[in-house]
């Protein structure tokens, strides 16, 4: 399989750190399933990305459109849910997908990205828009199940007008190479952009997470928080940059990564940035990667919680505030995912 | 009135350093003792030593509970035996709540599954005699809660968890006046003559609700000076200097 540099960083750091990109297996989807929606009322054929829509990389971005190419577009002041589920097996253990979300002024839309396994090996390539006009509101859920040894890399473009709101919650559990990439556009005043993510990796898993979000209108608010378990070998890559353009007077933003690392050779890479040009700003950031705390296992441990148990709640109690996030009709499979992982792997914490 | 808990010579390490130089005490069921002693006179250490906190290290002594050697016993075990340590500094744990921690703690300590109605109205029922608000029992154990309502979300927990020995390690430390009136009510509430309490305090305060059978004066890793209530009396008028001079200490 071929190597493809993959989610660089917009301000790169000293080179010999070997953190501006990550060098990722790539292919084509070549048996791509299809995609099954819940309603297509909204939707059309066809889907143009807009020109600044980069992805994980131009080869990525022509994967994705090599599948099925939609647009949504969710009228004025209309609330709608749509769900995805796309069911990958062994006759078809691809998908490509590009797709553009509009969603007018005053316009709702809930989305579900539902994922599932089948077939070993398998390349997953999607690249999706969001163009949130003035007082749109947005929420996503994304999750998946049994992707086992496949390679994922979801693209996205977030676009927000004068108080509209977007929040992005997915759920990483499977695949052997998960590529995310999430490009945000803040630009209408007050407008938000929520971003959060949660996964437990095992094995030789690579997750590798890239969020950007520039500050452009005034009293703007981002918040990306990434929480996770790692075990095995699984190696984490997380790039967060948050980025107070000029004229973003009165904007917050803050990033956070947190990892529990469940045995010795796991890696994880932390890159939360600030980047900013306007005075009037609060942007936060945090990182935090260990192994589990001695004393809080052994304050569960007191109340007679084995050590398995103990560090099971400690995980899950990581995970769950995020998880709680997800549309309803998914939290039950994350959680049992979760646990599943967790009992498979057991780890040396 | 059945022994259940001997120490026995117990030396106790902790980051190279040794904390306790040899503690013999013993606490039959029935019975409330209580420790004082200044900072740093290794008060808390021989309550998690009982608990089993891997921090520490036992190196000398043997710890027996109901007859059996528990020295050497994992944390879990300790407290499904009975044994329960009320933390100075509870642990705060996102993501689960109160009540489904203090389920899953009941469970496991009584080997029997909670039924979810019966637990609900025995939470109930404590939270209201700790004057708790209901809510907190959704709410994440200890996350954003205060000194004082940490330390009664410890003291429910306590109650629920109905040990054979219940270890306090300050639990009126962050407590206001009414709050300590309230937690020493529901503390003898849960003493009988089938269980035990091992309190550690600074002050007089809890002793004016609970009266001790014994009180132990720790000093430097060593039980100094032992006697009936009318010693927390007496420390509380003249303080440790007198046996801070005969430990040796400054």
């Amino acid at each position: 399989m071929d190597l493809e540099k993959v989610n660089r960083l917009p301000s790169p750091t000293w080179r010999y750190l070997k953190t501006n990109d990550s060098d990722l297996p790539f292919r084509n989807a070549e048996r791509p399933a299809k995609a099954v929606w819940s309603d297509t009322t909204y939707m059309t054929e066809g889907a143009v990305l807009p020109a600044r829509f980069e992805g994980a990389s131009a080869a990525w971005k022509e994967a994705a459109a090599s599948g099925e190419c939609r647009t949504v577009r969710i009228p004025a002041g209309t609330r709608a849910v749509l769900r995805a589920e796309i069911a990958m097996d062994e006759a078809a253990p691809d998908f490509a997908g590009t797709y553009v979300f509009h969603v007018e002024k005053g316009a709702e839309l809930r989305l579900v990205w539902q994922w599932k396994g089948g077939g070993e090996d398998g390349v997953c390539a999607v690249a999706a828009a969001y163009e949130l006009e003035d007082g749109a509101v947005l929420h996503v859920s994304s999750a998946e199940e049994g992707l086992g040894g496949k390679l994922l890399c979801m693209q996205r473009l977030i676009e927000t007008g004068e108080g509209a709101q977007a929040e992005f919650v997915s759920a990483d559990l499977g695949g052997r190479t998960v590529i995310t990439h999430s490009r945000g556009y803040l630009e209408g005043k007050k407008s938000t952009l929520h971003e959060y993510g949660v996964y437990t990796a095992g094995g030789r898993q690579h997750l590798d997470l890239f969020y950007h979000i520039d500050h452009l209108g005034e009293e703007t608010d981002s918040d990306v928080e990434v929480k996770g378990a790692l075990a095995g070998e699984a190696k984490k890559v997380f790039r967060s940059t948050i980025d107070f353009k000029r004229g973003c007077s009165g904007a917050t933003g803050n990033e956070g990564d947190y990892a529990i690392q469940l045995d010795p050779k796991t890696k994880n890479i932390s890159l939360p940035l600030l980047l900013c040009t306007e005075d009037n700003v609060a942007g936060n950031h945090a990182s935090s990667a260990g192994q589990i705390d001695e004393q809080t296992l052994y304050y569960l441990m007191s109340r007679g919680l084995t050590k398995e148990e103990a560090r099971r709640i400690v995980v899950e109690s990581l995970l769950r505030p995020l998880i709680d996030r997800l549309d309803e009709s998914l939290r039950d499979g994350v959680l049992a995912g979760v646990r599943s992982r967790l009992d498979a792997e057991g780890g040396e914490a | 009135m059945n022994e259940l808990l001997r120490i026995e010579n117990l030396h106790v390490s902790a980051g190279g350093r040794e904390l306790l130089h040899g503690v013999d005490l013993t606490v039959r069921t029935g019975e409330a003792h209580v420790i004082m002693g200044v900072n740093g006179a290794g008060k808390s250490t021989l309550l998690h030593a009982v608990m089993g906190n891997p921090a520490y290290t036992v190196t000398e002594g043997r710890i027996y509970f109901n007859g059996e050697d528990i020295t050497d016993l994992s944390v879990d075990k300790r407290a499904r035996l009975g044994i329960f340590l009320s933390f100075q500094s509870p642990i705060s744990v996102a993501g689960i709540s109160v009540e489904n921690f203090i389920r899953t703690a009941k469970t496991a300590v009584s080997g029997q599954q909670q039924r979810l109605f019966p637990f609900k109205r025995l939470l109930k029922t404590r939270m209201e005699a700790l004057d708790m608000d209901p809510s907190y029992a959704s709410r994440y154990l200890n996350e954003g809660f205060s000194g004082g309502e940490r330390k009664k979300n410890e003291i429910l927990q306590m109650r629920v968890l109905d040990p054979k020995l219940a270890m306090l390690d300050e639990t009126d430390s962050g407590l206001d006046v009414d709050a300590v009136r309230t937690v020493a009510k529901n503390i003898s509430e849960f003493h009988n003559e089938g269980n035990a309490l091992l309190l550690i305090t600074h002050l007089n305060q809890l002793i004016r609700y609970i009266r001790p059978d014994h009180v132990h004066i720790l000093i430097g890793g060593r039980i100094v000076k032992e006697g009936g209530p009318e010693l927390a009396d007496e420390v509380e008028a003249n303080g440790f200097d007198a046996y801070r001079n005969a430990a040796g200490e400054a």
